[in-house]
């Protein structure tokens, strides 16, 4: 990296100068080492942020959605844990599969992933999105879904009880402090 | 909010006397002007400013917390289950919700106008935190205190209507853009009852400050017993006005995946939502103020308390409204709010006109 | 009523007040019970619900009682069943079944048909899992401690004994009751294959009191127990020239 910039500085966009400085910036903060100490103080604090307050988007495709209906009712409740259903892929973080996937659901599914912002997870919940439950041989339904998009909990049961669901959940927090991933300067 | 005042001064001076210590430590010769400068009146003047808006908002914003958090838990409660249960009683929620959307990836639509979606988040949340400035807590804890600050605070609480409709319209989205649409024109049907019972309270206490609303308040009566018909109109207004359900059609779940909101994510959203419940509570602050007396109680304790416990058993109004009833549909918000509520407010204005100029009060 | 004839009447105005009204006092009820006495809620993971012993969680296996005569396997509605060879210190290498609980759909059918009662439905739900991997569940990990209310047994009715009315029942063992296995005695080769399959050792190869034309030595053909015999018609499965074949009891 040149230390002498004026004359790279005069013939760049503006663009470019953002992203050379943004660049400049997050390397010096690797190098010295400042990137590691501040991820190591905050790191915690973003898991636990993300932890608890989980927002799974409301997907119900089949009757594994009636028992995610049953967690969010009072007799075990789901927002004890932060779990707020949102509608919107855009304002959700867990991708949350329940039912079969036909071969027709397919894409949806994926375009509903990618529309998703990260960080996200996805939990398939019941044996129909794990791995086809009793449609393992069917010519239309998708044998798991984890054939198209990466799952990180699997919640098996035919339906899994609401409280198997949560404990799903509280894996998925268990995941998610493990990671501990500092964000300082990254996207 | 004049011992804060002179706190604060006391406490910036000293702290801009630091600074420029530390300027004529250096022994930097061109630089002594601004160590003079920096000591001058002006600006001692602007940091104080600055540190008692800091102050001020800071802790609206964590009544506005509490508010996020009183719904959560007490909408568990009407539902015979509990709230959140995330740290102490529930109340770290918000903050977990807060860091997470802000570690969210921001994502814009790419056929979305670039400009006006970042405008128009940016305009709701702008609107809806100036306005936490414009009402003051007691008549020695506030910001401003300007002469028309009711009018002042309508109008930049009626500049989110606005954003409302150009968020939906610019995220490339048929579903935000009907939800944008029904947001705007439930919005402005739902503003003109409130415009004319504030003419009407105004009416009556012949000033448009707060404190001036209030301490009439304080000398006569409780407005909320002549100006009943307008207390109800303000009431089901404000709720209209917060988008709050049995009105909620514009974001309604099942008919419009989020409404206007769909395509916002990550910390925008984060912000919108957060403007949702500031607007509730100016609403509920405006019913405080307007009708209940604002800060009107007995001494035994501080002015503030009193105006906050009214306007938390305000919100709990709110709350209650929203566990009872199912949400109507736009038309039906729009009949209510034209043909059911306008003629009301205009009852109730000459029901204020009628008792002040028979000098009732 | 055609639909322009429809109107909002007086009555249906005060009705909508009433309806605010009403579901006001219902909710604001449901505040104070919820709030003076406990709400209905169970606060898992730190309270959790007592389930019955037959509550259908994940199937378990008492290893001893074993038989691997793979009725299960062959019940199982989503195939999720397979026997796999596993070491153990007394009978050495034998087979045992391997359940994907991926696939499980936790109907309870393998303990139902499991003639020994090694197989049974545990309570165990909490088996979210962070892979494919950690579901297959070898007959190790299968494994559960036993309960009585653990297992499943039932009692049927013959068809042709209900003809009249209420009929007999008989438990699910019931040694006399079961479908018999019939040897066609012209296919046999007594290649003997049955009688070393037979997982409860049933079968005895009996001398039929005639002698082989060419060795001159007695031809003996596969005779069933009938008591000992589980139905797991491996028997049937292994013989090279269908000799076998069910005869069931209706």
């Amino acid at each position: 990296m040149d230390i002498d910039l004026s004359y790279q500085a005069m013939t760049m966009t503006a663009k470019q100068f953002g992203e050379m400085t943004q660049n400049f910036i997050r390397e010096t903060a690797v190098a010295t080492g400042a990137k590691k100490a501040i991820d190591k103080l905050t790191a915690p604090i973003w898991s636990w942020g993300q932890r608890n307050a989980i927002y799974p988007l409301h997907f119900g495709i089949a009757c594994c959605a009636l028992e995610m209906a049953a967690a969010s009712a009072p007799r075990w409740d789901a927002e004890r844990l932060g779990l707020i259903y949102r509608s919107s892929p855009r304002q959700s973080d867990v991708l949350l599969l329940n039912g079969w996937i036909s071969a027709k659901m397919r894409p949806t599914l994926r375009r509903l992933y990618e529309q998703m912002p990260a960080p996200k997870w996805v939990v398939a919940m019941g044996e129909c999105s794990v791995s086809g439950g009793p449609w393992y041989d069917a010519y239309n339904v998708i044998q798991g879904v984890d054939t198209f998009i990466p799952v990180d909990i699997y919640i098996p049961g035919c339906p899994p009880r609401p409280d198997a669901m949560i404990d799903g959940f509280l894996k998925l927090n268990r995941k998610i402090t493990a990671e501990n991933r500092g964000r300082f300067l990254d996207d | 909010m004049e011992t804060l005042y002179t706190v604060l001064q006391s406490l910036s001076e000293w702290l801009l006397g630091v600074i420029a210590w530390l300027i004529d430590w250096t022994r930097l010769g061109f630089l002594s002007g601004i160590a003079d400068w920096v000591e001058t009146e002006p600006v001692v003047t602007f940091l104080t400013t600055l540190l008692v808006a800091a102050i001020y908002f800071i802790t609206l914003f964590m009544f506005g917390l509490c508010f996020i958090w009183m719904e959560r838990k007490f909408m568990g409660r009407f539902m015979d289950r509990r709230g959140t249960q995330v740290g102490v009683l529930g109340f770290f929620q918000n903050f977990a919700d807060g860091i997470k959307t802000m570690l969210k990836e921001h994502i814009i639509p790419k056929a979305a106008d670039k400009g006006l979606f970042e405008m128009a988040s940016f305009a709701i949340i702008a609107t809806s935190a100036m306005l936490l400035g414009c009402i003051p807590l007691s008549p020695q804890f506030y910001v401003i205190n300007v002469d028309l600050a009711l009018l002042l605070g309508i109008a930049i609480f009626s500049f989110a209507p606005f954003g409302i409709l150009i968020g939906g319209w610019s995220s490339n989205n048929k579903f935000s853009l009907i939800g944008g649409m029904r947001a705007a024109a439930q919005l402005i049907a739902l503003e003109i009852p409130i415009l004319m019972v504030v003419v009407s309270v105004v009416v009556m206490t012949g000033s448009l400050s707060f404190i001036g609303i209030v301490g009439w308040q304080q000398d006569n009566i409780w407005l909320a017993f002549p100006l009943f018909i307008g207390l109800i109109t303000f009431f089901v207004a404000a709720i209209g006005e917060s988008e709050r359900v049995p009105f909620d059609l514009p974001e309604a779940e099942a008919e419009l995946v989020e409404g206007w909101q769909t395509e916002y994510g990550g910390f925008r959203w984060g912000l919108i939502m957060l403007s949702d419940y500031l607007r509730a509570y100016i609403m509920c602050a405006l019913v405080t103020m307007l009708f209940l007396g604002g800060w009107d109680g007995p001494d035994f304790v501080w002015a503030e308390i009193w105006y906050l416990a009214k306007t938390f058993i305000v919100f709990f109004f709110f709350i209650w409204v929203r566990v009872a009833m199912v949400r109507i549909r736009t038309d039906q918000i729009l009949t209510l709010g034209w043909r059911r509520l306008l003629p009301l407010s205009i009852v109730n204005l000459l029901i204020a006109i009628a008792l002040k100029t028979a000098e009732v009060f | 009523m055609r639909i322009e004839d429809m109107r909002y009447t007086k009555a249906d105005h005060l009705r909508a007040t009433g309806y605010i009204f009403k579901s006001m006092k219902v909710t604001f009820k449901n505040l104070v019970r919820a709030t003076v006495n406990r709400p209905c809620t169970i606060l898992y993971p730190w309270e959790k619900l007592v389930y019955p012993d037959n509550y259908r969680g994940r199937p378990g296996i008492v290893l001893d009682k074993c038989i691997a005569c793979a009725r299960c396997v062959k019940i199982c509605p989503n195939q999720c069943i397979e026997m796999v060879p596993i070491e153990t210190p007394e009978l050495g290498k034998v087979k045992r079944p391997q359940i994907n609980v991926a696939r499980c759909m936790m109907c309870g059918y393998c303990a139902e048909e499991c003639p020994t009662n090694a197989m049974m439905v545990t309570p165990e739900f909490e088996l979210a899992a962070y892979n494919r991997a950690d579901m297959m569940f070898d007959p190790i990990k299968l494994q559960h401690p036993h309960k009585p209310g653990y297992e499943v047994n039932y009692s049927f009715a013959l068809i042709s004994e209900m003809k009249g009315g209420a009929a007999k029942t008989y438990a699910k063992n019931d040694p006399e009751m079961h479908d018999t296995i019939v040897l066609d005695g012209v296919k046999c080769i007594s290649c003997q294959r049955c009688a070393k399959t037979c997982p409860t050792g049933s079968i005895e190869m009996a001398e039929t009191g005639e002698l082989n034309p060419k060795t001159k030595k007695p031809i003996k053909w596969p005779k069933f127990d009938n008591a000992k015999c589980v139905v797991c018609e491996q028997c049937v499965e292994v013989c090279p020239k269908d000799a076998l074949s069910i005869k069931e009891v209706l």
